[in-house]
């Protein structure tokens, strides 16, 4: 391996290090930092003054009931949107990859929830289950469930859910048919001349082989998911009552709306160690697998 | 028999294969029809007066094909309490997008460039972070900045929101500048270098007429982000400086009086536009770009 160009002096890497060691630390380290350092004041009611409380927002933050169920929910809903989002990409993509004629018109069709902004899948989703109106809601009526997400907490939670799969199936779906369509035929057909079905054909080959695509689909559905926000806003605002509130819509209510910037902060806090669990680890070894 | 042994190979036409591309048919169809849905609806509901609405006819098609609800949400509809439409705030995520875009894309280039092909200590360190800032949850930085638009006086204007973007934007640019220059060779960088070129000359000259599949993939993800963010403009902008998707919800939420569902339709209609023809016409390179991209990883 031949030594990469460098230029002679050691002036020049060192401007080019420096506008973005300033952005980095202007704009992503700082604000952590000031995050953590806001997690550990505690402001008056007026914010004139703030006294040091050490981790007190964080024990007011675990002891309070608004925020573990925040939490409690996120748990469902991220665990829901990931299982969801993964087995229907993943069927998709096996059904669209059998089928080679029309197979990128599909494509470009399911790219179609990507595009729409979760903000307007909201609207259009909140339509589509409108209690008093929507399509989606007679359906489910006329099949005998009384479906009113204004009123119960569960159907809330199914409505948010099935929105966010719809959204998210896009890309994840690309990715396996991605993978699916690097796998060499070969081994396929090798396969079938040794007499595998298709179900051992895909069970035994095709999704072991899949194995990097379903880590980094899993981990980019968890991170959304954990971080959703325009969605839910727009759907049920968080409600009826607690039900579908997110640490997302905790934290905005309690900075911008309740003024507890403590609070708030700690949770925003508490938000970037659960996402960092998640990212870190997957990170690490895709920067190991990438030295070779 | 033995024909789903040999599927693959040779494709017998017998009854069950038949049958079994009837039901994968079937059942990617049924998958699509959930797709759009949505949208189907959205575009019925948009073009129909608001009595077809009221009436029983939930899914068929308006029989009185109107304008005037696009219109009403176009300019006058009610967004809190001033009635001029989505109009001010479409042209408002404009002003954000278009800077926002180009400064971001251009900005991601010039990293993905120096951190592959002029490699200098820390440069992994500095690649490290930017992976940091792409998967960082923006409710960590809502707070800070916040009081850094402050400071700069730009709180609660278009100018401030394209800061924001494209700042928050990088981390994702130069990843997608990085992976695509790191697969071109480093000779065709020295014989520039050979020949007399700097750093600009070769970027310009060298590295960006070989990046339009780069460029392709980096302005549609930007454009597709920025437009579509709530987040960043529910929090940094108030009222009159809002971008499209913040108005849209207030609209939503806020229509008093009689609930005008046509309107509001076709005011979502208005705000998914723009991505939606971007990915007609471009998505197709957008895919190919992105599959190349994450399976080199």
């Amino acid at each position: 391996m031949h030594k990469k160009v460098t230029f002679g002096g050691f002036a020049f890497p060192l401007m080019l290090l420096l506008p973005q060691l300033a952005i980095t630390l202007v704009f992503f380290i700082w604000p952590a930092l000031q995050a953590l350092y806001q997690s550990v004041l505690r402001q008056d009611p007026f914010g004139l003054r703030t006294t040091f409380v050490g981790l007190a927002n964080f024990e007011r933050l675990l002891n309070d009931p608004l925020y573990l169920n925040s939490f409690q929910v996120t748990i469902v809903f991220s665990a829901a949107v990931t299982i969801s989002g993964l087995v229907i990409a993943l069927l998709l993509a096996v059904m669209a990859d059998r089928v080679i004629k029309g197979a990128t018109g599909y494509k470009t069709l399911l790219i179609v929830p990507y595009a729409v902004a979760p903000a307007i899948a909201g609207v259009l989703w909140w339509f589509l289950f409108n209690p008093s109106i929507g399509i989606l809601a007679y359906a489910v009526r006329a099949l005998g469930y009384p479906w009113n997400h204004q009123i119960s907490g569960t159907d809330a939670m199914i409505l948010v859910i099935i929105a966010s799969t719809w959204k998210q199936i896009s890309y994840n779906f690309l990715f396996f048919l991605a993978g699916l369509q690097a796998i060499p035929r070969s081994l396929i057909e090798a396969a079938a001349i040794d007499g595998a079905g298709p179900w051992r054909t895909y069970v035994g080959i095709v999704l072991p082989m899949l194995r990097p695509v379903f880590l980094s689909a899993i981990i980019v559905l968890a991170h959304l998911a954990i971080k959703s926000f325009d969605l839910v806003v727009a759907l049920t605002a968080g409600g009826p009552g607690i039900a579908t509130d997110l640490p997302a819509t905790f934290m905005y209510a309690y900075a911008f709306q309740r003024s507890e910037l403590g609070l708030a902060a700690a949770s925003a806090v508490m938000m970037l160690v659960t996402i960092m669990a998640v990212v870190v680890p997957y990170l690490y070894s895709e920067l190991r697998a990438g030295r070779r | 028999m033995r024909a789903r042994q040999t599927h693959g190979i040779v494709r017998p036409k017998s009854a069950a294969s038949t049958l079994l591309r009837l039901l994968l048919f079937t059942l990617l169809g049924l998958f699509a029809l959930y797709y759009l849905m949505p949208l189907l609806v959205m575009i019925a509901t948009a073009l129909k007066p608001l009595e077809e609405i009221r009436g029983s006819t939930l899914l068929s098609l308006p029989r009185n094909v109107t304008l005037e609800p696009a219109l009403r949400a176009w300019d006058s509809a009610c967004v809190g309490v001033r009635c001029e439409g989505l109009k001010p705030y479409v042209w408002n995520s404009i002003a954000m997008v278009v800077p926002a875009v180009l400064l971001s894309t251009l900005l991601g280039a010039i990293n993905g460039y120096a951190l592959t092909k002029w490699r200098f200590r820390g440069a992994d360190l500095i690649f490290g972070l930017m992976l940091f800032g792409a998967f960082i949850p923006f409710q960590v930085v809502l707070l800070p900045m916040a009081r850094t638009l402050g400071y700069l006086g730009l709180a609660g204007s278009v100018g401030g929101l394209v800061l924001v973007h494209t700042v928050y934007g990088l981390a994702f640019t130069t990843l997608f500048f990085r992976n695509f220059f790191v697969g071109v060779s480093d000779g065709i960088v020295q014989a520039a270098k050979v020949d007399g070129a700097g750093f600009f000359g070769i970027f310009f000259r060298v590295m960006l007429p070989m990046a339009p599949p780069a460029i392709v993939v980096t302005v549609i993800w930007q454009f597709t982000q920025i437009w579509n963010d709530f987040l960043f403009g529910i929090a940094f902008t108030a009222g009159d400086s809002n971008p499209a998707t913040v108005a849209l919800n207030n609209l939503v939420a806020s229509s008093t009086g009689v609930k005008e569902y046509n309107v509001d339709m076709a005011a979502a209609i208005i705000a998914a536009v723009p991505t939606l023809l971007v990915y007609v016409f471009a998505g197709r390179y957008f895919i190919r770009g992105l599959a190349a991209g994450a399976l080199k990883g």
